[in-house]
């Protein structure tokens, strides 16, 4: 999968862009366990370039807010496809979330 | 039209048609199907004298093509070939590679050639390339010229050699179109193909070739839904069935997810129902199977497409003690949630100390 950082003092965007399975997931976590070595108010995943999500990478997105929100920030998801949606539809994960649709399949 | 009589064909000590008998009557239009290396694309080869048949008697329209003294170039007139890799003229333009047959061997003039060229364009979707050259056109739009080409020579029946193979997935329908556009207007068609929707949707009858002879013949309905022979049975179930053993939970899943996709490919599903079964593939296995299997054992997964209902079935077979994943209870239910919500009609039953979890998509 892709990963793609950027920085604005305590804010960070992680954009994902392929895969995110049971592989991949490794990958995200490992990089989340970097980002989280300093304090960060807002981490933001950018979902726009992926295209497919399992509960493997649900799982990193769980435990990624769990953390944010100890050190005291938050954390939302963008610009999902509709199928990824679906997927953190189903799992409850949309309505914890703030979703900002973009108009894209 | 076409009267086949114990044709054989050999290269050197290779026996690759033993005793072919069939008959193509005007109008017909006859898939010819089986596994690779079977004699198929020999056998549309020897209809029109590319390969010389080592014996048998091929007769066409009363006449036995095997006699000395035959008019080869006259017989192939009656005979278009449409190949797989196009075999257009790469100097001529799309024009000049219509056009060139019916000047030289017909002897149309040019102007007669060029408005039935054009109009043949036309009936293939394009008119906008008659100047383009065949290195400037896709994989789809080359193959439709080649039909265009054929049928220019205004033949009595066309002999497909896979004419989709060597094209992306893209554009095999395209090609496909045309084809089935030629068959709903009369045309007699042979066709070698691996599109199976295609073979049973177009054609009136149906070979499946193997062990070098046409070893069942029947209707699309007869071969594809109720096969009598043996090995014609094996090879349409393995078109609709897709089998993977998975030993261990460090299974190699994108190896897994390609063969998942090639067979979808096969059954030209839409993406996002190719989406939804690797996904379910993927919780099932990882997080519901896998974890609970003991060393030694391992998941079978099959899936099957039911081409009628338009549906997948997946099914997992695990040996061990009676265990329906979707019954567990667990504070991490994410799996299971998905599982839940994208497959219907799951089921689980425990016989001889094998559990079996079906559902469909």
């Amino acid at each position: 999968m892709m990963i793609q950082k950027t920085q604005h003092d305590s804010e960070v965007t992680l954009a994902l862009g392929g895969r995110l399975d049971s592989v991949t997931q490794a990958e995200l976590a490992q990089e989340l366990e970097t980002v989280f070595q300093n304090k960060v108010s807002l981490l933001t995943l950018d979902l726009a370039a992926l295209e497919y999500l399992s509960s493997a990478g649900l799982r990193v997105f769980l435990s990624a807010r769990k953390t944010v929100t100890a050190m005291g920030g938050r954390m939302k998801i963008v610009n999902a496809s509709e199928a990824i949606n679906e997927i953190l539809k189903i799992t409850g994960y949309a309505e914890i979330t703030v979703m900002r649709k973009r108009g894209r399949q | 039209m076409i009267t086949v009589e114990r044709l054989s064909k050999n290269f050197g000590g290779l026996t690759v048609l033993k005793d072919i008998n069939a008959q193509i009557n005007k109008g017909e239009v006859i898939s010819v199907i089986g596994p690779s290396g079977t004699g198929k694309s020999t056998f549309l080869r020897c209809l029109n004298l590319l390969e010389t048949p080592s014996g048998g008697r091929i007769v066409i329209d009363g006449e036995d093509i095997l006699q000395k003294g035959v008019n080869v170039p006259k017989l192939r007139q009656k005979m278009g070939m449409v190949f797989q890799s196009f075999n257009l003229y790469e100097h001529l333009n799309v024009m000049g590679n219509i056009t060139l047959g019916p000047i030289k061997l017909r002897g149309w003039t040019k102007q007669n050639a060029e408005e039935k060229a054009a109009e043949l364009l036309k009936m293939v979707g394009l008119s906008e390339k008659a100047d383009s050259y065949p290195d400037e056109l896709s994989g789809g739009q080359k193959q439709r010229v080649a039909i265009a080409r054929c049928l220019a020579m205004e033949p009595e029946i066309i002999l497909f050699d896979e004419p989709t193979s060597a094209l992306d997935p893209t554009m095999i329908s395209e090609v496909l179109a045309v084809i089935r556009r030629l068959a709903k207007g009369g045309m007699t068609m042979a066709i070698v193909t691996h599109e199976m929707d295609f073979a049973r949707d177009v054609s009136t009858r149906v070979f499946y070739m193997d062990e070098g002879v046409i070893y069942e013949e029947g209707s699309p309905k007869d071969i594809f839904e109720n096969p009598q022979k043996e090995k014609t049975r094996a090879f349409i179930h393995h078109l609709r069935t897709l089998k993977h053993e998975v030993s261990s939970q460090h299974f190699d899943l994108y190896k897994l997810n390609a063969e998942i996709e090639a067979f979808c490919a096969k059954h030209t599903i839409d993406k996002s129902a190719v989406g939804t079964i690797l996904l379910i593939v993927e919780e099932v296995l990882v997080n519901m199977l896998l974890p609970r299997k003991k060393e030694g054992q391992a998941v079978a997964m099959t899936l099957e497409y039911a081409e009628k209902r338009g549906e997948f079935q997946i099914i997992f077979d695990y040996p061990g003690e009676s265990h329906n994943p979707m019954l567990d209870e667990n504070e991490d239910n994410l799996a299971l949630m998905i599982v839940q919500k994208k497959a219907k009609n799951l089921q689980h039953i425990y016989v001889n100390g094998v559990n079996q979890l079906s559902m469909s998509i």
